[in-house]
């Protein structure tokens, strides 16, 4: 599929967003892969780590904001420890993240989960899990 | 009154446009010791230039002074055209009205204009205090140095020797040759490399006009350019090689076997060795670290068996000294610690090698005979992965530059893997492919459609160990899938960083490097082998990673500097320096201190300062310094400044 | 007694709380008493990787101005707690802008001027710094026999190394001098530092169960009678999930996961009844009886 690109939909509200939030150089990424290749998930992603930074440089946001990928991510942080120019790749995500989750998409359905499961699992995973919070607007 | 010439410069609209011309050159037409003042559109052209020689001439001035541009520009141009008319060069002085007037006053048209004669009127006041200084003119001692006995040095060795000039050629190891010894072919023909390089350091090491100081190094350089005091240390070797004839028996003999760093780590030598079998000279050194007899006085037995009582265990280091003129620093690289980036798992993996490794792997005088074989159990193996970028692009746990030289080494060392066990698989892990000289883009062509290498653009996150083979994660971001190998060797393509002790080194040569230890050239475009002191010249990789054609190039560009040094009768140097009132001087000697160029010293006998005119580059430092107002500049001094400002105010 | 605040955190003091226990006897013994903080409140599970979310530094502030009244030093356990903690602090320190709008939430504790002296501390730095390792050698009472364990270095505890500064996750040690300093065997395996899924548990519990089955694997290849971590959630992942790695695989050996405190207690010859076995979904007492330690 085509991608039409200009200088608005380079520096599009979206993107500003994800910098501001992330607080990282998206333009330093040089696509190296690293990030890819060490990652725990990688291979059940849609879109991997390098794809996604790539897809944000690009404006795709949307695509990445319906991806399951994002999802997937378990926060380790190896892709950012690993990165050579030093982007922390997991504050992108998170970034994307935030963006679902404010826009009042919830991604974790409490309902679903087995109450037996609840039982065993460390409070922290549930937190993790759910990723909620209020947004303060 | 004084005969002074003003010329002004309207530098096409560059002064003209701001500066009201017509109307400066009016003011000075009444001028006390104005006697021409004049006006032209480009005074650095021929017509301009020439205006002022007939001027110099018809109307026998005494002094010049140009309204222009920076003196940075033209300064020497109209010195040089002063000379020309028979007037002193240090009589003609620059007033910049461009640069520090009608550049930075261009929406203030009067104000500029009213600027423009102050500052002219200032530079009448230096001009009328000038002496006709003369400049300086120092013997040269026209013999180089060249500090690297690699293909850089050899090839400057070389070049300045045949020209019929005597080279001090210094190498750290005890044989020259650099890291190009250690290589087993090279890109992108696939020459061997010793049948290329012997035949230049058999005739570096019978050349009756190289002097070669193997298993030395640089203890101290003193003096300037044309003129160098240079103190060699050789180190002590224990064989006396005025007797030795290379004949090899107490290499043979030897009984200690230790880690030889030629090859890598990855074969054995004795505690007596000689560094390859095509070492120039090819005379034995003794390690004290691993002989038996250093360690705990035993064995002795090279000492019996030699033929010429050649050993001699008292041998200590020794310095010599030599005078020359110019120096090269060949000084070449060294290969990142590859334990910085600690994912690889190199050191701790024995087959995870890096390149210099794979050279002797496949070095027929290396470790397995040619033949190429995992370190842990010297099974051939079948799947090999090389990946390059390590260390290299890497602002977090490597140096920043591309190296240059792994896409190409990389590459040729695929390639002859496959050469050698051509039913194997070689995986090249790549971000680019930089394929730039002569030859280069079609032999990697050649390898991706002939050799079944696999390219994979990607980077390795993680090497590990199960069982006998390593298990590599990479990526492959063009199809964004994750990759995974079990390989049974890993080559890395480790990063370019300058040879160990090149900062120590420069600092005794009192020139620059950058951040990296990368010797600074003088300007990166248009003087690359020209370091920033004067007399010291820079060839190969201890300037930058290249690959052997550039450094050859480098090396025969540093030579030819040299030689245009050597050419030349006298070396001149500017006058303007500083200088001592002798009725003023106290002796206290404060200066001495002040000075970075170690041009003061004190006279014991007239117990004043001096200075030492050729080193002395006029920084002005003593002259703040000195508490007696001794200590001035030439065509400087506090009095014509203090004429200066008043002029000015 | 040296005493020192300590943050147990929600996981410790509920579905962990016979390991919380344990900690705290085990520092008794060494001399240490790990008072825990007084009205304490959840850290918050995750650090707030949102340049702007500064409501979820709250908590931690509250801990940080409660903790410097006793100490320089606060010690937390749980990997979690230790990742936000230990990152919390650092941008309170650094970041005054953020630091002035998470302050403006707090009323009693705004008038104190922020602790910059505090410390957060994971307990085995405070092993490795107070007690020493070669010391803790001279004062456990029942050394490991050679148990041949291999610690798991969980995420948490390492990344990100510059906001962490912990140790190179790339090259780590501490847990290694740990268990050869109680007598163990420290076994490296590939897998040491590769996350176990963490909170995919929750939502996408297939691949944290591939996650976690790898590196239980991989620590087996390589000879591990037992593993260890600090993070209760690998630890959920890593024992309590190998009911699932049994079931779908045939060959599948269990193996004991060690929680840190666990296995110093064992050292230090506590009774068993303070170790918190039953917490161990693979119980280790065959390996422990066998080996004479329990």
């Amino acid at each position: 599929m085509k991608l039409i690109l200009d200088r608005t939909k380079l520096n599009s509200e979206l993107i500003q967003r994800i910098k501001e939030i992330s607080l990282q150089k998206i333009m330093a990424c040089y696509q190296c892969g690293k990030c890819t290749a060490g990652c725990p998930v990688a291979d059940a992603m849609d879109i991997v780590p390098n794809e996604m930074m790539r897809l944000v440089m690009l404006g795709e946001i949307d695509k990445l904001l319906s991806s399951k990928a994002i999802w997937l991510c378990t926060s380790c942080f190896q892709c950012g420890t690993r990165c050579p120019k030093g982007i922390e790749v997991h504050r992108v995500f998170e970034a994307l993240r935030s963006l679902a989750l404010r826009d009042g998409k919830n991604f974790t359905n409490i309902e679903k989960l087995l109450d037996e499961k609840l039982e065993e699992i460390p409070q922290q995973g549930i937190i993790a899990g759910f990723r909620k919070f209020e947004s303060l607007e | 009154m004084k005969k002074i010439g003003l010329f002004i410069c309207h530098c096409g609209s560059n002064i003209a446009g701001t500066v009201d011309i017509a109307k400066v050159k009016g003011y000075f037409n009444e001028y006390d010791d104005i006697e021409i003042s004049d006006d032209y559109k480009y005074m650095c052209s021929e017509p301009g230039q020439k205006k002022l020689r007939d001027a110099i001439k018809e109307r026998e001035l005494d002094g010049v002074v140009v309204a222009c541009c920076s003196p940075r520009m033209h300064e020497i141009t109209f010195r040089n055209a002063a000379v020309s008319a028979g007037l002193n060069p240090y009589k003609v002085e620059i007033a910049n009205i461009r640069e520090q007037c009608s550049w930075v006053h261009q929406k203030e048209k009067d104000k500029a204009t009213e600027k423009a004669i102050a500052i002219i009127k200032t530079m009448i006041e230096k001009v009328k205090r000038d002496e006709p200084l003369q400049p300086l003119e120092f013997n040269i001692t026209k013999r180089a140095l060249i500090i690297g006995g690699g293909i850089a040095g050899i090839t400057a060795a070389i070049d300045i020797a045949n020209a019929g000039y005597e080279v001090v050629l210094v190498e750290k190891r005890h044989s020259i040759g650099g890291k190009m010894l250690e290589l087993s072919e090279t890109f992108p023909t696939l020459d061997c490399a010793q049948c290329t390089l012997t035949p230049k350091t058999v005739e570096a090491g019978r050349h009756p006009k190289i002097k070669l100081f193997v298993y030395s190094e640089i203890e101290e350089v003193k003096g300037y350019i044309g003129n160098f005091d240079v103190k060699i240390r050789r180190k002590a070797s224990y064989v006396d090689w005025t007797k030795c004839t290379g004949c090899g028996l107490c290499q043979e003999k030897c009984p200690t076997k230790t880690e030889s760093e030629f090859d890598h780590g990855l074969g054995e030598r004795k505690a007596i060795y000689t560094l390859s079998p095509q070492a120039v000279p090819n005379k034995p050194i003794i390690d004290k670290n691993s002989c038996r007899f250093f360690r705990e006085g035993k064995c002795r037995v090279c000492e019996k068996v030699c033929p010429v009582q050649a050993i001699n265990y008292e041998m200590k280091d020794e310095i010599i000294e030599e005078k020359v003129g110019a120096i090269i620093v060949a000084t070449g690289y060294d290969i990142l610690e590859t334990e910085k980036i600690p994912e690889y798992g190199y050191g701790m993996y024995k087959d995870v090698i890096d390149g210099l490794q794979f050279e002797r792997l496949n070095s027929a005088s290396g470790p397995t005979g040619g033949e190429i074989r995992r370190p842990s159990d010297g099974k051939v193996p079948k799947e090999v992965v090389f990946i390059k970028c390590v260390g290299s692009r890497d602002p977090e746990k490597g140096i920043p530059y591309c190296s240059r030289i792994c896409c190409m080494y990389l590459g040729k060392h695929a390639r002859l893997y496959k050469h050698k066990v051509p039913d194997g698989q070689a995986y090249l892990f790549y971000m680019d492919i930089r394929s730039f000289g002569k030859g280069y883009e079609e032999f990697i062509q050649q390898s991706m459609e002939e050799a079944n290498l696999l390219y994979i653009r990607g980077r390795v996150a993680r090497i590990m160990q199960e069982g006998d083979k390593l298990v590599v994660w990479g990526v492959d971001t063009l199809s964004g899938r994750k990759i995974e190998i079990k390989a049974d060797m890993v080559v890395l393509g480790t990063a370019v960083i300058p040879s160990s002790g090149a900062k120590e080194l420069a600092k005794i040569l009192r020139t620059s490097t950058d951040e990296y230890g990368f010797f600074s050239e003088a300007h990166i475009k248009l003087k690359p082998v020209e370091s920033m002191t004067g007399g010291i010249y820079l060839a190969g990789c201890a300037q930058a990673p290249k690959d052997i054609p550039d450094t050859v190039a480098q090396a025969g560009a540093a030579a030819a500097k040299v030689l245009s040094l050597f050419g030349q009768e006298k070396m001149v140097q500017e006058p303007l320096i500083a200088c001592v009132d002798a009725d003023l001087c106290s002796g206290c000697g404060i200066c001495v201190t002040a000075c970075p160029f170690d041009a003061r010293m004190l006279d014991d006998e007239a117990k004043i300062s001096i200075v030492n005119e050729a080193l002395c580059q006029g920084c002005g430092a003593c002259v703040s310094a000195c508490p007696n107002k001794a200590c001035q500049l030439r065509n400087a001094s506090p009095q014509t400044y203090m004429a200066m400002v008043d002029r000015y105010l | 007694m040296e005493i020192y605040p300590y943050f147990p955190g929600c996981a410790l003091s509920t579905k962990a709380k016979a390991l919380d226990i344990c900690a705290r006897e085990s520092m008794k013994a060494l001399g240490i008493e790990l008072k825990e903080l007084e009205d304490w409140t959840c850290c918050g599970a995750v650090f707030p990787l949102a340049e702007d979310e500064h409501i979820r530094l709250v908590s931690p502030a509250r801990s940080f101005y409660k903790a410097s009244k006793y100490s320089d030093r606060l010690i937390t356990l749980c990997s979690a707690c230790f990742n936000v903690l230990r990152r919390s602090l650092k941008v309170l320190n650094e970041n005054t802008v953020r630091r002035e709008r998470v302050i403006n939430y707090m009323e009693e504790e705004a008038k104190e001027p922020f602790p910059e002296q505090l410390k957060v501390n994971h307990l085995i730095e405070l092993i490795r710094d107070v007690i020493g390792f070669e010391s803790l050698s001279n004062k456990i009472t029942k050394p490991l026999q050679g148990l041949k364990i291999a610690p798991f270095y969980d995420c948490l505890t390492y990344r990100p190394p510059k906001e962490m500064e912990f140790e190179d996750p790339e090259n780590p040690k501490i847990f290694s001098n740990f268990i050869t300093a109680l007598g163990g065997i420290a076994i490296d395996f590939p897998f040491r530092s590769e996350c176990c899924g963490a909170h995919l548990s929750v939502s996408n519990p297939n691949v944290s169960l591939e996650c976690s089955y790898r590196i239980i694997k991989s620590a087996q290849l390589a000879g591990a009678e037992a593993l260890l971590t600090s993070c209760p959630l690998c630890h959920y992942n890593l024992d309590f999930r190998q009911k699932e790695m049994a079931e779908k695989n045939i060959d599948f050996k269990p193996i004991p996961v060690f929680y840190l405190t666990q296995l110093l207690g064992i050292a230090l010859g506590l009774p068993k009844d303070v170790l918190g076995f039953e917490k161990n979904y693979v119980s280790p007492l065959s390996l422990l009886e066998g080996k004479g330690l329990i």
